[in-house]
């Protein structure tokens, strides 16, 4: 993290709302939520979500508070766009936290609140991007595709980097709302119904989407091997 | 309903990383699920940019 000094923690959030870890890193993710089940199961196991403390505060104009949300919640919007092959992800995700920060202020809502909304801006910057790059001549190289860094030494990378473009490649047989679906469901960890407002469907509709697009990538998945097989 | 024999109950289990005991067919679609999962949970921050810096600390010593 390239900050331009490292801010005082205020008095009113205690250490064990932010973590230990160094918040730079990848140890520094949001735990998986936490919440009722309507379907009855289990939910998650995990530590107490520190968000909901650290958007009050956010909310109040305390930017060790917002430094602390972008540290957890930057690495999961910037993976939610490169995975939709948006031209500039860093860039992009810089320009989502702007948006946040400058309407925070008129934010209600609780944790869970605040992740589909910041989402939801990330979406919406995600759709504005591909509508500009659609106008412009394509770059050279695929800019924002193979930045991810953190995987590790060179040969972890180059197979990171592999997986990473055949996931890519099989995330193409989706329609743009499956993939829409998919993404916001498994890597922004929304829920059927947090989806469904977001991008103004049923929820019976979002669950007929994820239903096809697996149905879809498990048929292609299945052909690849069958055609690996048969060489 | 099912869709190529998968149910929407299986999906649904399978985008939220549940465990489906007896689907063993079903392990190429987890992987990727799980996949995209793990490259979330190790995608790093990126820097925050001077001018988002400069944002924050301008509210913050507004709010002050």
């Amino acid at each position: 993290m390239q900050l331009t000094k490292e801010r005082t923690e205020p008095a009113l959030l205690g250490r064990r709302d932010v973590g230990t870890a160094d918040a730079s890193g990848p140890a520094a993710r949001a735990p998986r939520r936490e919440r009722p089940d309507p379907a009855g199961r289990a939910p998650h196991r995990g530590p107490a979500d520190p968000l909901g403390p650290l958007v009050v505060a956010a909310k109040g104009g305390c930017a060790w508070s917002f430094e602390r949300l972008y540290r957890l919640l930057a690495g999961q919007v910037v993976s939610y766009l490169r995975w939709h092959r948006a031209s500039d992800p860093d860039g992009l995700t810089n320009d989502v936290f702007a948006q946040v920060h400058r309407k925070l202020p008129n934010f209600e809502g609780d944790e869970y609140g605040f992740r589909s909304w910041l989402f939801t801006i990330a979406h919406h910057r995600m759709i504005d991007d591909r509508r500009r790059s659609s106008r412009q001549p394509p770059l050279q190289g695929d800019v924002g595709l193979h930045e991810s860094a953190g995987w590790g030494d060179v040969e972890e990378d180059a197979l990171a980097d592999m997986a990473h473009d055949d996931v890519l490649d099989l995330l193409t047989v989706l329609s743009p709302d499956q993939r829409d679906v998919v993404l916001l469901r498994i890597v922004a960890d929304l829920s059927v119904e947090e989806v469904a407002r977001m991008l103004h469907k049923r929820e019976g509709a979002v669950k007929a989407l994820q239903h096809r697009a697996l149905a879809s990538l498990r048929r292609h998945l299945d052909r690849t091997a069958a055609s690996a097989i048969s060489r | 309903m099912t869709y190529l024999d998968l149910t929407r109950r299986e999906a649904e289990d399978i985008v939220s990383g549940e465990r489906i005991p007896g689907r063993a067919d079903l392990c190429d679609v987890i992987e990727l699920t799980t996949f995209l999962r793990a490259s979330r949970d190790s995608e790093p921050a990126p820097p925050m940019r001077p001018d988002l810096v400069r944002q924050i600390d301008a509210a913050d010593s507004g709010a002050n």
